[in-house]
């Protein structure tokens, strides 16, 4: 946050006076569950669909717009997981007074950041007529540009009139030009029009009585299907010459935003998404237990798998299907350590870790993502593991299937006690559980997956018996029969249900909501596309974003 | 353990150190050229603990005069020695306590010694210019861990606690065995070592060893080597160094160390021509040990416990002490003078060919080793075990 001498502070608080009108405008015009209708003035058409921006999209735009240097300095209100992914339950929270706080606190430590002497030659296009005042000129060249980055599509005019009016007047009153443009600049980055991805819909102009997104609300849903961030250059050049409401134009957006490797960003923010991994943040594992579960093995084991969705899906443009069978995956020492094995680090003491490639052996039981660290920690209790949890996450991740919530005065001592000598193995543990007749039901859904990863404990290592006993992993899941978690995968991966489900999580996250009733069958078409193509993620992301549906509001 | 000395690196002349180089660099080639026959199996660990070998007796019955005295009763008496009256004794030893005890109390013990005429001297760089008074107490207990390394039973000789085998060389712990910060046993090191080397881990390139055995379940042959990493330890959660971390052994000349040897009913005997290796200042800086023996134990939650005997001269040790200065007497109540003469007393091999003194003392040491990885530093360019192609990109656009 830029801090301000004594003689300067009359000025400042001049300053603040106006931010604080705009403020309580932005505060006014907040979105709510109930009224998220009409927040931009002039719209030139009705008002879609909102969704709060998520902490990691906030960075990455901050970083595209402004450099990679800038840090956010504070912690965002939670998203609340609807339908599975955050991204749809973003469109459905709004922000408290004190969110609202966090939020303005950040913005002025992003706008102090992005015209600090160091950063304002690059991204003022313009030099002001005297730096000790205000120069209208210059401060609307630059919060237009900068504007139309932060809001997705370029301002309106009274809009562009509220920020001139707080720079001029913040900069004639400060003697500063760029204290002017930074009250601002921490404007704008509280307006719901930047923490809120508005999306705008006008008549189709190729579904005839419908309506869909106008040009720059596409161009923003594209980008962050995509590239989870803000539409680049070209991509609003496509809005504004109209060529991206065109099947050829939209063709060749798309095609473009595929081949970029940016793509790697979009395809890693889907799967943290659906894989639930912001959850992460929060696992911890009895030291005592389980040592080398430290916070950096966990951040570790994150990136493991990602590292791992990307390279298959984008890199190999693999099989979906392979990701619960694949022998490749990517290790630091840290992880090695954790899953006992070697991995060379060639990097300085207390530099960061090494990434290195690494393909598990035949035979060996670690194999496809369902059995890294990532997924069998989350999915687990701090101090044992939990076929119940690791089989609920399956069914409800994985499958989009619902599993119920437990009733709640069900007892848990024989599950919790991990001592007792009659029952060594959680299998055991189940089973004498099981026998209460109103669990019985649930387990027989969620157990015999997790059953099957019992080999991986609750902090990811391998563990070959518990308590002495060896362990049992034979299952059968849907009326089919694995033997460990090797042959999971495999069967895993052949369900109908992990393909749909893909396809229906994808779809989600691209909308921001379920598919509608009426889309039912373009979601059809998706997975028999989705299954032709070989199960290649990067064609079916294509294929959504190239149909009109995708473009649709709900209401269609 | 405290500071050793930096001597044996200074003295050596630049064109000594290339010939030694050029030995070294020789003895590499050998070293590693041993290490190449595959082995049926083989066990890698990282060195969580390296201290001296200590084994108190209950009671404190192997110190029958008693322990050597806390640091104020050790500096007390010094001071008292050198004629300082009991009140500014007293009042100069009050400060010492759990710090560095201030610039007075440091220049007065630091210059106890006194020359001919009677004026102050350095007492660690001269520690002759203090009297010997026999200050620091022997242990005489009949038990220390170790190894009989010159092949005879004698007077001053242990008997191991584990093997009861007589004739145990450990001069050392028979001089230094009644410091109180060096009391320890098999399970619970004693404080002043393991307080240097939990410090020292962190900041010194990782000690290794890997051992090689057609089959470690049964007697037969094993082969003991202890490396250098190029990697310091990792901490886990709990602050003791993380299990299976991957270390890659420094190919440095000096620090391959091969002991060969037996596997007898689950535990290792091996024997070594030389032990060198090379820490951190503060614990261990260049440790060489002649006649090196080792004896080693799987414990059952898969780390090596082992001890590791051998000569070094008396004079390092002396040294290790004296660069500790006034703050290791104050830390650990050890009368560094006294130290001298005790280990001199002690030293029991190698007499010089003039004097007849002996300029070597027999030692042990106590190693804990926990499971980890060793790879070559040869494959500090290439990944673990294979490389995923970027570049082969099949998307279709």
């Amino acid at each position: 946050m830029k801090s301000f001498r004594s003689p300067r502070r009359a000025a400042l608080l001049a300053g603040a006076a106006v931010i604080a009108a705009t403020t309580a405008f932005a505060v006014a015009n907040f979105p709510s569950v109930n009224a998220a209708q009409e927040v931009t003035s002039a719209a030139a058409g009705d008002n879609a669909r909102m969704r709060r921006l998520t902490p990691e999209q906030y960075q990455r735009i901050v970083n595209d717009v402004f450099g990679g240097d800038i840090e956010i300095r504070g912690r965002f209100e939670p998203i609340p997981r609807v339908s599975g992914l955050l991204e749809v339950g973003s469109g459905q929270v709004a922000l408290t007074a004190a969110g609202f706080r966090q939020y303005y606190s950040i913005a002025q430590g992003v706008a102090a950041q992005a015209l600090d002497a160091t950063h304002r030659d690059i991204l003022v296009p313009c030099k002001p007529a005297t730096p000790t005042g205000a120069d209208a000129a210059c401060a609307q060249q630059f919060l237009s540009k900068i504007g139309e980055l932060l809001y997705r599509r370029p301002l309106f005019p009274d809009e562009l009139a509220k920020q001139m009016d707080i720079a001029t007047k913040a900069a004639t009153s400060m003697k500063d030009f760029y204290a002017g443009l930074t009250l601002s600049l921490e404007s704008m980055l509280v307006q719901p029009q930047f923490l809120y991805r508005q999306e705008t819909v006008v008549a189709s102009k190729t579904m005839p009585g419908t309506s869909e997104l106008d040009a720059y609300s596409k161009a923003t849903r594209l980008s962050f299907f995509f590239w989870d961030s803000t539409p680049d250059r070209l991509l609003f050049e496509a809005a504004r010459d109209g060529s991206l409401d065109t099947p050829a134009g939209l063709k060749k957006q798309v095609d473009r935003l595929v081949a970029s490797p940016r793509l790697e960003d979009g395809m890693r923010a889907f799967f943290t998404d659906m894989l639930n991994f912001d959850q992460l943040d929060l696992v911890a594992k009895d030291a005592t237990l389980y040592p080398n579960f430290t916070r950096e093995a966990s951040d570790d084991a994150r990136e493991q798998t990602l590292r791992t969705i990307s390279h298959h899906l984008v890199n190999q443009n693999g099989d979906y299907r392979e990701l619960f069978t694949t022998r490749k995956t990517f290790l630091t020492p840290m992880l090695g350590s954790l899953y006992r094995v070697a991995v060379v680090n060639d990097k300085p003491n207390g530099y960061p870790q090494k990434w290195s490639a690494y393909e598990y052996p035949e035979g060996d039981q670690r194999v496809g993502i369902l059995t890294h660290a990532s997924f069998v920690s989350l999915h687990s209790h701090p101090g044992r593991t939990s076929p119940t949890l690791r089989g609920k996450a399956m069914r409800e991740v994985i499958l989009c299937q619902r599993v119920p919530d437990p009733p709640p005065n069900v007892n848990f001592t024989v599950l919790q006690d991990t001592t007792n000598p009659l029952y060594k193995t959680a299998r055991e543990r189940l089973n004498a559980h099981a026998t209460e007749a109103m669990c019985t039901g649930c387990h027989k859904i969620t157990d015999p997956i997790g059953l099957a990863l019992e080999h991986f404990d609750t902090d990811g290592s391998y563990r070959q018996s518990e308590n002495g006993a060896s362990i049992d992993t034979n299952g059968m899941i849907d009326g089919k029969a694995f033997s460990n978690s090797s042959s999971l995968g495999q069967v895993v991966g052949q369900l109908p249900a992990a393909t749909s489900c893909l396809v229906n999580r994808l779809t989600a996250y691209g909308l921001g909501r379920d598919a509608s009733r009426s889309q039912a069958g373009w979601t059809k078409q998706l997975q028999g596309s989705f299954a032709q193509n070989g199960y290649r993620v990067t064609d079916l992301m294509k294929t959504i974003a190239g149909s009109p549906e995708f473009f649709q509001s709900a209401a269609n | 353990m405290g500071s050793q000395n930096h001597t044996s690196i200074k003295t050596v002349s630049r064109t000594e150190r290339g010939r030694q180089l050029g030995l070294a660099l020789g003895l590499g080639i050998l070293a590693v050229g041993a290490t190449a026959p595959a082995q049926a199996e083989t066990r890698e660990y990282m060195m969580n603990w390296f201290i001296e070998a200590s084994n108190a007796l209950p009671n404190d019955t192997d110190c029958p005069q008693g322990l050597n005295g806390s640091p104020e009763e050790m500096v007390t008496a010094q001071l008292r020695a050198v004629g300082l009256s009991k009140e500014v004794t007293e009042n100069l030893v009050t400060n010492i306590t759990g710090g560095t005890g201030g610039p007075a109390i440091q220049e007065a013990i630091i210059y106890r010694g006194r020359d001919l005429e009677g004026r102050p001297m350095h007492a660690y760089a001269y520690p002759v210019s203090v009297p010997d008074v026999k200050a620091m107490k022997s242990n005489t207990g009949p038990y220390a861990y170790g190894f009989n390394l010159d092949g005879k039973i004698g007077p001053n000789d242990f008997i191991d606690p584990d093997t009861n085998e007589k004739g145990i060389d450990n001069a050392y712990w028979r001089s230094s065995g009644c410091q109180v910060n060096q009391r320890g046993s098999r399970t619970e090191p004693p404080t002043y070592g393991s307080r240097h080397w939990d410090i020292a881990r962190d900041k010194q390139a990782a000690w290794l060893v890997r051992l090689e055995a057609a089959d470690f379940s049964k007697d037969g042959d094993v082969t003991v080597h202890i490396f250098r990493a190029m990697e310091r330890a990792v901490r886990d959660a709990t602050g003791v160094p993380r299990r299976y971390w991957t270390f890659r052994r420094d190919p440095d000349a000096r620090w391959q160390n091969t002991f060969k040897g037996t596997i007898k009913n689950g535990v290792i005997f091996a024997e070594g021509e030389r032990f060198e290796m090379l820490g951190d200042p503060y614990g261990v800086t260049n440790l060489k040990l002649r006649v090196p023996k080792f004896r080693g134990y799987f414990e059952k939650d898969g780390s090596l416990e082992a001890v590791l005997g051998g000569y070094l001269p008396w004079k390092v040790l002396y040294m290790e002490g004296s660069n500790g200065g006034p703050n290791y007497e104050f830390m650990s109540g050890t009368n560094i003078p006294a130290l001298y003469y005790s280990l001199k007393q002690a030293a029991d091999a190698s007499p010089d060919p003039q004097t007849g003194q002996n300029t070597e003392i027999s030692t042990t040491w106590r190693i804990n080793a926990i499971p980890a990885f060793i790879r070559e530093s040869e494959q500090v360019t290439a990944p673990a075990n294979v490389q995923f192609s970027n570049t082969s990109n099949s998307r279709s656009k």
